[in-house]
């Protein structure tokens, strides 16, 4: 019923904003589904991430997309066995010694989960700067580094 | 198994009192046979030849027609990796599972039908997004075709553009066939190269679609009469072309729900031709009004 | 200098590719560019009917891929046009009937001969869509400003690798833009993230010269024959700006005030 009132009220809005609307969930959902292999090393990525600072059971783990009504989102089920000693995550949070001159700026290292699966990227980068998108999940780790405008994932932190 | 007999239950009168009558009207006990309690649905692929002729839009127009006037609907979207049945009908939040799956054991039908947000009898069987067409054999397509004729009234089918794995897919387990055109040579001549490769049993008929009185009028297009002298089928329908159908799709309704569309209303007349009703096939007048057409026919006015 | 070839695909059926293809084409021989024009679109043909030749077609691409000809015995001379010529496509046989790399092969040696080559793409994701975007160095997508068109277009563009990819917007209804009824240019180029080739208006005189088959090009007086010409300078690399479709202008404002936002 409620659904029936929304897309009511709705039809006040020009039809031109429902489609773009539609669309930029539809494109998410059909550009997620159409590159697995990616979204596959994004998940693995994730989880090298949450292994520095969690123990995880990843047999009872669910990560996947969710198309629901106006919002597209990741959803994760991470069921956490052990939350690490200070220490141990201190260590898991230090970057890998490097043999030449260390770097003060840690920008300078390298992602170490660097995927091979961007070789071939499924399109150019945009010309246009994307509007930040509404439904960012709230568990995102904030980025450490002092700009918020990189759009690269977050530098390793220390 | 539960889900069946709910479905059952949803059937429409007709096909109720189709069961009931013959016991009430046998003659002699000796003379009754026993109707079986399965239900053989009318299964209709929508085709064309040509992409971009409509048939998406017919698909989604008269699943939603069939389902007002009370029968159980399934459409299917046969047009794997580039499907658009969903959108169409506004209920691409809703797919989760796809023909495919079904077709590979991966879930049960009822998984895979996404249920119409406004007409509980009519339900979609989403294509896949991600899986190629060769991906679907010919005769699980035609046993899903033949078990959803078990559970609906009607299966429309969502044929692709082409004559290639896609098509011959969509067009497997359909007794009937809706070829659909615009009055464009291109689109004609699509039409007629898909006529010649549908099997000899499918009763085939047209729906002449996006026509355009004023242009047929001023002779910049082809009239109906035209198109159906090359193709020579059984004509069931000429839709007008209409702003209405842009609007309906970016909000994703069907066009039909739109007051005072044309091509809603000629959506509407197919259905109930389909139904067995002798409609006749109206002549389409200009929108424009008596003074504006007198106007232009004395040569004053827009041309 | 060996040519470029450019594949005219959308993924969408219907979206214009064809037209696109003949008046493009036609557009770049009136700028005095060699062009051959290849039908990929094999059982399904259709450009040699927008182009008014269907009547002089004998041999056709799978012809010259199966060696039962060579691609000079099977171009068509455009008799109005100096420099454009077709390479019709089969209408009896079927898609399968070709393959990947007779279809590079084929581009290859008209990239020889040609300035441009331009290959009309069948609708759909299937093998006749492979084959025509085998031979291409760049990709046109063709799009309308339709939430299905331009769905589709999304789903080609992950299939073209690393292409450079332009596009073009068809039948654009500037009215209905205004209005709020129809997804403007930049809406479109901003969720496709491509950049404009050109834009198309709608009209009816595409389909009047579709059923005559003479391209709006070669009638200077047609509306859309500056549009064509447009797109075929940018092209070949000229700086011509695309029409201003503006529904954010001052009287687009004022116009939404008067009659809100529907």
């Amino acid at each position: 019923m409620i659904d029936f009132l929304s897309r009511f009220f709705r039809r006040e809005e020009a039809s031109k904003t429902m489609a773009k609307e539609r669309l930029r969930l539809i494109l998410m959902s059909d550009r997620v589904s159409l590159a697995p292999d990616i979204f596959d090393a994004m998940k693995g990525e994730m989880l090298e991430v949450l292994r520095r600072y969690l123990e995880i059971d990843e047999r009872g783990m669910d990560v996947h997309f969710e198309n629901a009504e106006r919002q597209f989102a990741l959803l994760a089920t991470i069921p956490v066995r052990e939350v690490r000693t200070h220490d141990a995550i201190a260590l898991a949070r230090q970057p890998a010694p490097q043999p030449a001159a260390a770097h003060e700026n840690g920008l300078a290292h390298p992602d170490p989960v660097e995927s091979e699966a961007t070789s071939e990227p499924i399109r150019p980068p945009r010309r246009r700067r994307r509007r930040r998108p509404r439904s960012s999940s709230p568990a995102a780790p904030q980025p450490e580094s002092p700009s918020d405008q990189n759009e690269g994932p977050p530098p390793p932190p220390g | 198994m539960p889900d069946v007999e709910n479905e059952r239950r949803e059937t429409s009168p007709a096909i109720v009192e189709q069961t009931v009558a013959p016991a009430s009207s046998a003659a002699s006990p000796a003379e009754f046979t026993p109707r079986p309690a399965v239900k053989t649905g009318r299964s209709i692929v929508l085709t064309s030849g040509k992409g971009g002729v409509g048939k998406t839009t017919t698909t989604a127009n008269l699943g939603t027609a069939l389902a007002d006037a009370g029968h159980s609907v399934v459409v299917v979207d046969a047009d794997v990796g580039l499907r658009n049945l969903d959108v169409v009908l506004g209920l691409e939040n809703r797919v989760s599972k796809h023909l495919l799956d079904v077709i590979e054991g991966k879930c049960t039908l009822d998984e895979a039908l996404v249920r119409d947000r406004v007409r509980r009898n009519l339900q979609l069987l989403p294509a896949a997004q991600n899986r190629e067409k060769d991906d679907v054999p010919e005769d699980k397509m035609a046993d899903l075709v033949r078990q959803l004729r078990e559970r609906f009234d009607f299966v429309l089918i969502d044929c692709p553009a082409g004559i290639e794995q896609g098509f011959r897919n969509a067009v497997v387990g359909a007794q009937e066939a809706v070829v659909v055109t615009t009055p464009e040579v291109s689109a004609v001549r699509d039409a007629d190269r898909i006529v010649g490769l549908l099997p000899q049993e499918i009763v085939i008929k047209l729906v002449v679609n996006r026509v355009r009185p004023a242009m047929v009028r001023k002779g910049t297009m082809m009239s109906v009469a035209d198109v159906n002298a090359i193709l020579r089928l059984d004509l069931i329908g000429v839709v007008p072309d209409e702003r209405e159908i842009i609007i309906a799709t970016n909000r994703g309704t069907p066009v039909i729900d739109i007051e005072g569309s044309e091509t809603g209303a000629a959506f509407r007349r197919i259905a109930r031709r389909l139904l067995g009703e002798d409609i006749p096939i109206p002549l389409f007048e200009d929108k424009s009004n008596f003074f504006t057409r007198f106007m232009t026919t004395l040569g004053v006015g827009r041309s | 200098m060996a040519g470029t070839s450019y594949v005219v695909t959308s993924g969408k059926g219907g979206v214009g590719k064809t037209t696109t293809t003949a008046n493009v084409g036609c557009a770049l021989a009136t700028l005095g560019v060699q062009v051959v024009l290849v039908d990929a679109d094999i059982g399904l043909r259709n450009l040699d009917l927008v182009l008014g030749l269907e009547k002089r077609i004998v041999f056709d691409v799978v012809d010259v891929a199966e060696g039962r000809c060579q691609p000079r015995q099977a171009l068509i001379r455009d008799k109005r046009l100096d420099g454009l010529y077709l390479l019709p496509a089969s209408q009896t046989k079927d898609k399968e009937s070709i393959g990947e790399d007779q279809m590079r092969d084929v581009v290859g040696k008209l990239t020889k001969e040609f300035d441009v080559v331009l290959i009309d793409c069948p609708a759909g994701i299937e093998h006749g869509f492979r084959n025509a975007i085998a031979g291409a160095d760049e990709a046109i997508i063709v799009t309308t400003p339709e939430v299905s068109a331009i769905r589709d277009a999304d789903r080609i563009l992950g299939m073209l690798g690393t292409r450079r990819t332009q596009l073009i917007v068809n039948r654009v209804r500037t009215e209905m833009v205004k209005t709020g009824d129809m997804l403007g240019v930049d809406d479109v180029a901003e969720i496709l993230g491509r950049d404009v080739l050109g834009v198309v208006p709608d009209d009816e005189e595409i389909i009047d010269t579709t059923n005559r088959g003479e391209p709006v090009v070669l009638d200077p007086s047609r509306r859309l024959s500056k549009t064509y010409i447009a797109i075929a300078r940018r092209l070949l690399g000229e700086n011509v700006p695309l029409p201003s479709f503006d529904d954010d202008g001052l009287f687009g404002r004022l116009r939404r005030l008067m009659i809100g936002t529907r």
